[in-house]
Formats: structure tokens, C-alpha cells, sequence
């Protein structure tokens, strides 16, 4: 394998590394508090007004 | 897959299962949903379609309502759901799991405010392939917001 293409391969796998960290799965624990949180906030959400933008 | 048609407009919400969708641009019409009722307001045409026996509008009215009230997540019957840090916000993951669900929608992504857990971002994908995704912007949460706005006429 030449420089350029082990350079090459290096930044893909860096790129992947990347796109894949950018959302990390919350543990158990994290996520219990996140649907507590959630249906925490929903009770207590009466209304919302809100602008939307649609994309289909 | 079809080209991409971005709309907006003003959503409103009021518990339980008021929902009116006043669409603006690029053309006006209005979505309003009550007692399970859909009402689609065109200029000058009104388009009455019962959820309780159109089974897709009713499902579709299910998520957006279940992602409001927080529903999807916490009785997630229908869904199997993966949670993730997606850096300034959360993302729930749905997976449908009955199989006629699963014919029209592979996944539905709920993104969720990290402040006050409320939905900022709402993805769903068909199983053809294409996608709708709401974003909802300025919201104004446990405003006075009168029953008559949720009357088609």
C-alpha cells in the first residue's frame, strides 16, 4: 500500500470515527432520567405554539 | 425518490388531542384535528376524514401527538426506541414493530430540546425511502390558546 493511500484510508476511518461520535447512546441510567424528564415535561406542557418549517 | 417541497407555517397544540397546522407558504391551507376528526381547509373546500377509520392518518396522528405528550417513549407499544446524546439535543430513535406499520415507516427520529425536553425536530422515514421532517421553531409553551381555534370553521 503506497503513502497516499494509507493516508487515504487513515481519514476515512478518522471521518467515520467521527460521523459515529457524534451521537453517543445514552446508558440505561441517562436514559431512565431522560423518559422521566420527558413525561415529566409533557405533563406539564397545556399548550404549544410553535412556527414550523416542513420539509417533505 | 420525489423532489423536496419545504412548507411552513404556525403549529398549535392544547391538551388533549387538539392540533391545528395553519400552513402559510408556499401555499395556505389549515390541518385541524379534534375528537379524532381531521379537518383539511383549502380555500374553499373542507375535507372531513374520520382517524377512527382511516387507519395510516390515525397512526400518523398517534406519533405526532405521542412525541408531544411524550408518549412514544414511555409506553412505546408499537415502537421499540434507542435513545441518544446527539450533542445539543436528545434523539429518540423509533423502530416500528408491527409489520404493518413497518410497511410504511422504517423509522421515525424525535429530537428533544435538552432545557425543557420539549420536540425541536421530527423526522420520520417511510420505508419507500422518502422522509418528512418538521422543525418546530419560537415555541411558546402553556399559552392561552382558545378551544375556537380548533374549530374548522
Amino acid at each position: 500500500m503506497s503513502k497516499k493511500e494509507l493516508s487515504f484510508f487513515l481519514l476515512l476511518l478518522m471521518f467515520c470515527s467521527e460521523a459515529r461520535s457524534q451521537n453517543r447512546m445514552l446508558t440505561s441510567a441517562e436514559a431512565k432520567n431522560f423518559r422521566d424528564k420527558v413525561q415529566e415535561a409533557s405533563k406539564g406542557t397545556l399548550s404549544v405554539e410553535s412556527d414550523f418549517i416542513q420539509e417533505k | 425518490m420525489s423532489e423536496k417541497i419545504t412548507s411552513s407555517g404556525k403549529f398549535f397544540f392544547k391538551k388533549e388531542k387538539m392540533l391545528r397546522w395553519e400552513y402559510t407558504a408556499p401555499f395556505s391551507y389549515l390541518i385541524i384535528i379534534i375528537n379524532d376528526i381531521m379537518y383539511v381547509i383549502d380555500e374553499d373546500k373542507e375535507n372531513k376524514i374520520n382517524l377512527q377509520t382511516n387507519k395510516l392518518f390515525r397512526e400518523i396522528n398517534n406519533i405526532i401527538l405521542g412525541a408531544i405528550q411524550g408518549t412514544l417513549l414511555t409506553y412505546p407499544k408499537n415502537f421499540k426506541a434507542t435513545l441518544f446524546d446527539a450533542r445539543s439535543l436528545y434523539l429518540a430513535s423509533l423502530f416500528p414493530q408491527s409489520a404493518k406499520l413497518k410497511e410504511t415507516i422504517s423509522e421515525i427520529d424525535i429530537y428533544f430540546n435538552k432545557s425543557d425536553y420539549t420536540v425541536d425536530r421530527l423526522i420520520m422515514r417511510e420505508a419507500s425511502g422518502d422522509f418528512t421532517r418538521i422543525e418546530f421553531r419560537s415555541k411558546k409553551l402553556n399559552q392561552p390558546i382558545a378551544d375556537e381555534k380548533f374549530f374548522p370553521r
